[in-house]
């Protein structure tokens, strides 16, 4: 008779040879480790618990659907962020189409936002524990227009060049810089007011 | 601070311009405090950023999350089976094999039960014949065609028969 497997102590690269080999518990041992990640890089994208349910469950049907094509160039989870951002993209694209006027590009057009905001001189950030600045970061990043998370989530996080992201976001490079540049702008100054209000 | 030279800095920052580029400004920042100050800024948001990447949990139990995506694996599997049919053994063939397997199993375990209790007071079956079963809380009809090589076996709460089904009907 053949051991039974304990997939929990299975390493990624085999749980993902066994769902190559359609076997469905090695599936669901690789959807309970990384569920959070792919919902939470929905959730930072979309900010709708709804949407980034939806959106993180579908990246996992794909990739079941998509298996065998997965090589192992990347590791697994590079290419399974990469699925659920381009659903993100792809609903963000079709929202945008649904509006008659695009409030980021009125935004963007507005223009030079970031030269009225003075550099944050005093690190906002010091001596938070990683709980309080995950939070702080957190609600900050809520604050942004979605194509300024977008930007700043696919460079920090995913650590794509500026290259890569104006292919996947379809805008250009400068785009990419100037939204970007917005968007670290933005955290900083949004940072510091959090760190003025726990002062006063 | 001009814009321009502020999103330059950070493309220096991030390591996408030239080594010329570079060159020119690491000069710039050497002579431009202002420009430095927003290196620092810059500096602090990205480690601020990577080193902590916010952590979202699913608001769901491993289980039902799981559920759903295999529902939905399902779901589409089912879809293209139809679509371009003979489908190659998927999700849905294992899904409705682990669901199926176990009934499957019962079913034949009371086939066998209600055989064995109704041995010797059966008479031979016809090439079709229905029959119930003598259980006292349990019915059961079975219907077998030899012709076709089926047997069906239908199990019912005799109480709950009672009150919703005509009896007489299932005695037709």
């Amino acid at each position: 008779m053949a051991a039974r497997v304990n997939y929990s102590e299975t390493t990624d690269e085999q749980l993902v040879k066994l769902s190559q080999e359609q076997v469905t518990e090695a599936y669901e041992e690789l959807i309970a480790r990384h569920r959070d990640k792919i919902y939470g890089r929905a959730f930072i994208m979309m900010r709708n618990e709804d949407e980034a349910l939806d959106l993180s469950q579908e990246a996992w049907v794909k990739a079941w659907q998509r298996l065998k094509q997965f090589a192992g160039e990347s590791s697994f989870m590079t290419w399974l962020t990469r699925i659920v951002i381009n659903l993100c993209l792809d609903q963000l694209r079709k929202r945008k189409r649904q509006r008659a006027e695009s409030i980021e590009l009125m935004e963007e057009e507005s223009g030079g936002v970031e030269r009225r905001m003075p550099v944050v001189t005093v690190n906002p950030t010091a001596g938070l524990e990683r709980t309080e600045l995950r939070k702080r970061i957190d609600e900050a990043l809520g604050k942004l227009s979605q194509s300024h998370r977008t930007v700043l989530m696919l460079h920090e996080f995913e650590e794509l060049e500026y290259k890569e992201i104006a292919k996947r976001m379809g805008c250009s490079i400068g785009t990419v810089m100037s939204r970007l540049f917005y968007a670290r702008r933005r955290m900083a100054s949004l940072m510091a007011s959090y760190k003025r209000e726990e002062l006063s | 601070m001009n814009e321009e030279l502020g999103i330059r800095l950070q493309a220096y920052m991030d390591g996408e311009l030239s080594a010329q580029e570079n060159q020119m400004m690491e000069s710039l920042l050497a002579r431009d405090s202002e420009l430095r100050a927003l290196q620092a800024e810059l500096t602090m948001i990205r480690s601020a950023l990577q080193e902590a990447d916010p952590v979202v949990i699913v608001p769901e139990s491993r289980e039902f999350y799981f559920n759903q995506i295999q529902r939905r694996i399902a779901a589409q599997e089912a879809q293209s089976a139809t679509a371009d049919a003979p489908a190659s053994v998927g999700w849905l063939t294992i899904w409705l094999r682990r669901g199926l397997l176990p009934l499957t199993g019962v079913a034949a375990a009371c086939l066998v039960l209600m055989v064995s209790l109704r041995e010797g007071a059966v008479p031979p079956l016809s090439a079709h014949a229905e029959t119930e079963s003598p259980m006292d809380e349990t019915g059961a009809v079975t219907f077998r065609s030899e012709a076709q090589g089926v047997t069906i076996v239908w199990l019912y709460d005799k109480q709950v028969a009672s009150s919703d089904i005509n009896t007489d009907d299932l005695n037709q």
